[in-house]
């Protein structure tokens, strides 16, 4: 177990690298001079000693060995934008976020369970059929495309459900909160809950199939006592690992969903960021987000090794 | 069924492979309508376009129609804000779609299939050294990386189908590694190295072997590069105006949700009946070339 787990987290380190290596290349191997878009950049002198006041004059090395040793640190620097430091502008959103993505995490983990065991028991049924197609259809809509529809009709048509922002202007308690997450977190659901539907799915009924499933049965246990103590929780710890891949695609999701329903998380900020070119925000949210992940990742897996002790690290 | 088909002249042979698969994919209805779907779509996007302008005289580019005009005789599904016609768009949305997905499909499998195939044939050090990059892209929150590549390259169709290949490739290159390291240990590999072949010889012989993986893992590719684009493009990160994109016509809908709620809905329905179809294909392939892989 030591060993595993000494192992696991020497593999972060690289990992970590190859992220920080990733976010720098993105923006300073690429073409385009930084400052441009700078409305007093029309004078080259302005345009000169502002870059050398964000340090953008320097040789690549230098920029990479300063970028990566504040980087670790957390010290993205301060943003164009307003000239905050990065790292309190992605803090303060990031409860906004954790809301919304942990709330669709756990939707999407809720219903496909209950949608995966249900389709794995009763396989091939109507039911079954129409788990699959939910699930096809799932994958297959544009997280954004989603969000417009269910603005325009829990939104405007049916007039239910508040659909910009977290909160309304004359209320900041917890159930308005509530009412205005109610529609973006259950479109950013979809996706997953159409994705672990189908590998629940499927793992459930591959171990339904094991010898010890059918030993459960032929001891007369009740069928409810087979699916759920002994099949269930073996397809669950399988499914462990997808949970901590699902992580990147979460985040990737927030970015569409908060940008449509204005949800002021870091998703958002990551729009804005891109569009006004706030590099050091852009860079410090790659850094955050992909740190967040490969924890989450490790997290997954410490968990599965935990939970299925028949699990060795290859490698 | 299956025994219908053998004619008497060959009664003796046992069907080839590939036909084999051809009846397994038939017999799954879902992909078999996925397919007919693809065909409709595909033909739309190639002939739709000329056939517009032709009969109707209807451009993705003509903005003498009124804006917002509902469905008539002349704009079969009405236009859009600037006045241009829905249709056409659509016709034309539909060719970008295609040729990111395919270009996306081609980019991300080659790369895939390049690192994936190097890693399983050398294996060792090299396997996980590449492997272990591999994983990390996987960790990367990729969409974001996405929108972070395409604003500073600057937004451009070609830009959209590198970024997202480049960013995309992991899945194949996993599946193409484990073929290859189960393949490199059989005879025919043994043979070929006992007969004195080169590497690069013996890599070619195997890619025979990989080619189901990389038809399943490409089609899959042109699903999620089709939503990708789409996604960039409705933040306007993808394809520029005026070029008409599914995605692009999707991004001005957000403004007109009270007027015109009715705006958005082909755009989005061609994605996602286009990604449904795909998917379905897919999963149809997946049985029909190889039993053996895991569902996704």
């Amino acid at each position: 177990m030591t060993g595993f787990l000494l192992r696991r987290f020497r593999q972060v380190v690289p990992q970590l690298l190859i992220l920080f290596t990733i976010s720098f290349a993105i923006i300073h191997l690429t073409p385009g001079t930084t400052g441009a878009v700078n409305p007093e950049a029309g004078v080259t002198q302005n345009l000169d000693a502002l870059r050398e006041q964000l340090g953008l004059d320097r040789p690549l090395p230098v920029k990479y060995v300063d970028w990566l040793w504040h980087a670790v640190q957390l010290d993205f620097g301060t943003s164009f934008d307003d000239g905050r430091p990065v790292i309190d502008k992605i803090l303060e959103r990031l409860p906004a976020t954790l809301l919304l993505t942990g709330t669709a995490l756990a939707l999407s983990i809720l219903i496909s369970l209950v949608l995966a065991v249900m389709s794995s028991v009763y396989r091939n049924s109507l039911f079954d059929y129409a788990a699959t197609v939910f699930s096809f259809f799932g994958l297959s809509i544009p997280a954004f495309w989603a969000a417009i529809l269910a603005i325009i009709v829990f939104g405007v048509q049916l007039d239910l459900l508040p659909v910009q922002g977290m909160n309304s202007v004359d209320d900041d308690g917890a159930v308005d909160t509530l009412r205005h997450l109610i529609l973006p977190a259950g479109v950013l659901a979809l996706e997953g809950t159409a994705a672990l539907t189908r590998y629940l799915r499927s793992s459930m009924i591959e171990v339904l199939h094991e010898d010890y499933v059918r030993t459960a049965r032929a001891k007369g246990l009740s069928e409810r006592t087979v699916v759920f103590s002994h099949a269930f929780r073996n397809a669950l710890v399988s499914s462990v690992t997808i949970l901590g891949l699902r992580l990147p695609i979460l985040v990737g999701g927030a970015v569409l969903i908060e940008t449509v329903f204005a949800w002021p998380g870091i998703g958002r900020l990551g729009f804005e960021a891109v569009s006004t070119r706030d590099y050091p925000v852009v860079m410090g949210l790659l850094v955050f987000t992909g740190i967040v992940t490969i924890i989450g990742n490790l997290l997954a897996d410490i968990t599965y090794s935990l939970v299925d002790p028949r699990v060795k690290l290859s490698g | 069924m299956a025994s219908a088909a053998a004619v008497p002249a060959n009664v003796q042979r046992a069907p080839s492979e590939l036909t084999r698969s051809w009846r397994r994919f038939k017999s799954n209805k879902l992909s078999v309508a996925g397919a007919v779907v693809l065909l409709l779509i595909a033909l739309g996007a190639i002939v739709g376009p000329p056939l517009a302008r032709h009969f109707l005289g209807l451009t993705p580019y003509d903005l003498s129609c009124t804006s917002f005009a509902p469905m008539s005789r002349d704009h079969p599904l009405g236009c859009d804000p600037l006045g241009r016609d829905l249709l056409a768009r659509l016709l034309a949305g539909g060719r970008v779609s295609l040729i990111v997905g395919l270009s996306v499909a081609i980019g991300s499998t080659g790369i895939g299939l390049i690192i994936g195939a190097i890693a399983g044939y050398f294996g060792g050090p090299v396997d996980s050294m590449l492997m272990r990059f591999t994983d990390t892209m996987l960790a990367l929150p990729t969409f974001f990386i996405l929108l972070s590549a395409a604003a500073v390259l600057g937004p451009s169709l070609v830009n959209t189908v590198i970024i997202i290949s480049v960013l995309e490739w992991t899945t194949t290159a996993r599946l193409v590694r484990g073929e290859f390291l189960v393949i490199r240990e059989k005879e025919f590999v043994t043979a070929a190295r006992a007969v004195g072949l080169t590497n690069l010889r013996i890599v070619r012989h195997i890619l025979l072997n990989v080619v189901p993986v990389l038809v399943v893992a490409g089609t899959l590719a042109v699903a999620s590069g089709i939503l990708v684009e789409s996604a960039l493009s409705f933040l306007g990160l993808g394809t520029q105006p005026p070029q008409a994109s599914w995605g692009y016509m999707l991004s001005s809908v957000q403004n007109f949700v009270f007027t015109e709620p009715l705006l958005g809905v082909f755009p989005g329905l061609m994605i996602m009946i286009t990604v449904l179809a795909v998917n379905f294909v897919g999963e149809g392939l997946r049985d029909a070339l190889d039993p053996r892989l895991v569902k996704r």
